[in-house]
């Protein structure tokens, strides 16, 4: 099964490189040699959209280039080109995003193209001092905060592109995703138990997610989503942002934490309950669970159509998100043990290739 | 007292408005019934306090007379309004006034017009330069000219310095008998989950990088202490229009090593840097929307602020008594100050020990409510 899929995505992306090469050349682009962002695990996503790394012809400018001809990605690169425009000209944020320059935005021969500037930056974000990584992280999330859809006239110019979530649509996206996990794994009784206890969390604190709903946030804010030059904080993927609880992208973000830099999601959520609101704190862990829960759906929702180490690779992280979500529940750290443990395992399960797109990620 | 407490911004909005007002009707609850009648769509609730909301979600004119109906019912009963800024809950608060005959006492926290203006990039001018002459839009001046009426209908007008009196005075023609200077309180401290540990001859500047700041003239001064103190380091924080002007001065100069342009900072890493640094150069010498609330963070972190001359600068630092004032576009006389800093432990307590105690006499909460106690008890203007 894992092979299957595994040649699907290599047939695709064969083919379409074919298609693209000339493409590109013809408007003054050339490809690297090495493109991390199809290999690896990157097929069991299985978007028909490429994302690659390349440079400019005439003055050797290393961009990133993004590319489809299939229907529903074309419109997921211009939804993401819509969204970079409309931040650029919201008037009532009072603080601006850095987004990489575009260099190229065309159709041609079927695909849609868009060309950005790649942002060089000194080191990962994990590889930063803690306190840097710290006042970074602060620093992107503040910003996020500081655009809050808060009049009729911002309203009406967001809804359209961005969307627009409330606690309702939280919890009936969260009863989507209980029940798909619940349909692909139903033998697990433990995981069942831990869904009810956070149904009925998010079901009884509509207020509070309300309370702190319609600012922008960025649903997938993580290190490998944004990049850091000269400390000004690129976000990299303008397709995921919308208005909803403002705790969503530091949910995101701490719950990466959770696994990466324990120390740091632990000074993120202290920060939080030290210097704001009780209910910010309340709404905080009430995102956890649910960008958690989305989480565990999307490797659920994976198993299916995998075999072998990848199968049980993805079991794993089920297991271990799925400790995640039970102990944000309790508010309580996932023990340090799990984490190590489950970072052994990983490791001797991923595929060198993997190992290879992981480099330089975070 | 029944006291309305009407204002534009509310948390979950981040502004340091909506955390003062927070603030303050958890503390005037204790003493006085509150109520805030505030824009916002949804809001933090507090214990022993009435909070009326009107959404921002809905067209100008409706919400606007939404708020100025609600203001007008809660009214019926109140002593008097205590309202935030002059335009949004200032007009409908001078309307109620009309009809209730009560007072309203108008917090001029904000310069609504300038902010605005500078948020939409149609000024780079100071706010005194811009309230004076104001290049600027047909919107903007109409905020402008409703900045000065309301400001003229108050009751009382509070605002946060003398400098900010005597701008409002002279530019609005509002009687100075009508304005009382209310320091504003502290912000609270940020609370870090880890150590600050004190930097060496490590030099602040936090704020706009605008032409009125001087921080070429600081950049010359790092750059002739770096023989003496070859660990000097100047962090600049903050954006503006001179940004990339500084940088080429930086540049040019080598000074690589020594200037470091941190840009937009959070709010935590504004506490962190007055912890660990040794001194931190006030930005301005204007009457800029935080002046002094900058300083008072400062005074709270323990730091020794240097702010460049001033009428404004005289009303919050004594010259090597809580600070250090100069002449900014004297590159000596900042490098001597520095140098009596740098080399002077005792001095340097001294600065820190004296501000504090200004902090808790002049800019704490205590001062704060008192003199807003006196405001409301004495009735003005009814």
């Amino acid at each position: 099964m894992e092979n299957n899929t595994k040649k699907l995505w290599k047939t695709y992306y064969k083919t379409e490189l074919t298609k693209i090469i000339p493409l590109l050349d013809n408007l003054g682009f050339s490809l690297e040699e090495e493109q991390v962002h199809v290999i690896g695990e990157r097929y069991i996503i299985n978007n028909q959209k490429l994302i690659l790394t390349g440079r400019r012809v005439k003055n050797g400018q290393r961009v990133i280039i993004k590319i489809s001809n299939n229907e529903k990605f074309i419109k997921e690169i211009e939804h993401e080109r819509k969204c970079r425009e409309i931040l650029k000209k919201i008037d009532f944020s009072s603080h601006v995003f850095f987004s990489p320059q575009e260099i190229l935005f065309t159709k041609k021969q079927g695909f849609i193209i868009f060309v950005t500037a790649f942002i060089e930056q000194e080191n990962t974000f994990l590889e930063r001092p803690f306190e840097e990584q710290f006042f970074l992280a602060l620093k992107a999330l503040e910003v996020q905060e500081g655009v809050h859809a808060t009049t009729y006239k911002h309203a009406s110019v967001i809804k359209k592109i961005f969307g627009i979530w409330n606690a309702e649509k939280y919890f009936e996206i969260f009863n989507k995703y209980k029940k798909e996990i619940e349909s692909k794994s139903p033998e697990n009784k433990k995981t069942k138990i831990i869904f009810l206890k956070a149904q009925e969390f998010i079901r009884t604190n509509f207020e509070t997610i309300n309370l702190y709903s319609g600012f922008l946030v960025h649903w997938d804010f993580v290190p490998h989503n944004i990049r850091i030059d000269k400390r000004n904080i690129y976000l990299l993927d303008h397709s995921s942002m919308r208005f909803g609880n403002k705790h969503e992208s530091w949910a995101r973000f701490i719950n990466f934490m959770t696994l990466y830099n324990p120390k740091l999601e632990k000074a993120l959520i202290d920060y939080i309950k030290d210097n704001r609101s009780q209910e910010e704190t309340l709404s905080l862990q009430l995102m956890r669970v649910f960008r958690l829960t989305e989480l565990i759906k999307y490797y659920v929702s994976t198993l299916e159509n995998l075999s072998g180490n990848v199968l049980t690779l993805n079991k794993k992280r089920i297991e271990f998100w799925s400790n995640a979500l039970e102990a944000v529940l309790d508010n309580k750290f996932v023990r340090q043990e799990i984490i190590d443990d489950y970072k052994n395992i990983r490791d001797s399960l991923r595929s060198e290739d993997e190992k290879q797109r992981q480099k330089n990620l975070h | 007292m029944k006291i309305i407490i009407a204002t534009p911004l509310y948390p979950p909005e981040i502004e340091t408005l909506s955390f003062y007002i927070k603030s303050l009707a958890a503390k005037l609850c204790e003493k006085h019934e509150v109520t805030i009648v505030a824009y916002a769509s949804t809001a933090e609730k507090i214990p022993g306090v009435k909070l009326i909301t009107i959404s921002k979600r809905q067209p100008l004119l409706m919400r606007f007379l939404r708020y100025l109906f609600a203001l007008l019912e809660t009214s019926k009963h109140a002593d008097i309004i205590y309202v935030q800024n002059s335009v949004t809950a200032g007009l409908p608060a001078i309307i109620v006034k009309f009809f209730r005959k009560i007072p309203v006492i108008l917090n001029f926290a904000e310069n609504e017009a300038w902010k605005r203006a500078t948020q939409l990039q149609f000024t780079s001018q100071s706010p005194e330069n811009f309230l004076k002459k104001p290049k600027s839009s047909s919107k903007i001046r109409f905020i402008i000219f409703l900045q000065k009426f309301v400001s003229n209908h108050a009751s009382q007008i509070t605002v946060s310095s003398d400098a900010s009196a005597k701008l409002l005075s002279s530019v609005y023609h509002v009687p100075s008998t009508h304005i009382k200077i209310n320091y504003n309180p502290p912000e609270n401290q940020q609370i870090l989950p880890f150590k600050t540990n004190p930097v060496q001859h490590q030099i602040i500047a936090i704020g706009r990088l605008v032409e009125w700041a001087h921080i070429p003239e600081i950049i010359y001064t790092v750059n002739s202490l770096k023989q003496k103190f070859p660990d000097i380091k100047l962090l600049i924080a903050g954006e503006g229009p001179q940004e990339n002007k500084l940088k080429q001065i930086v540049t040019d100069l080598n000074l690589s090593k020594y200037i470091i342009f941190l840009g937009r900072i959070s709010k935590a890493e504004n506490w962190y840097l007055r912890k660990i640094s040794h001194t931190h150069i006030h930005l301005y010498d204007s009457i800029h929307e935080n002046f002094p609330d900058t300083i008072i963070s400062s005074f709270s972190a323990g730091i020794p602020v240097i702010i460049n001359n001033s009428i404004e600068a005289d009303e919050i630092i004594s010259d090597e008594e809580n600070g250090f004032t100069v002449n900014l576009k004297n590159e000596k006389e900042l490098s001597k100050k520095i140098t009596f800093l740098f080399n002077d432990d005792n001095l340097k307590n001294k600065i820190i020990n004296n501000a504090n105690k200004i902090l808790n006499a002049k800019f704490s909460w205590e001062s704060h409510l008192k003199t807003l106690n006196n405001i409301f008890e004495s009735g003005y203007g009814k």
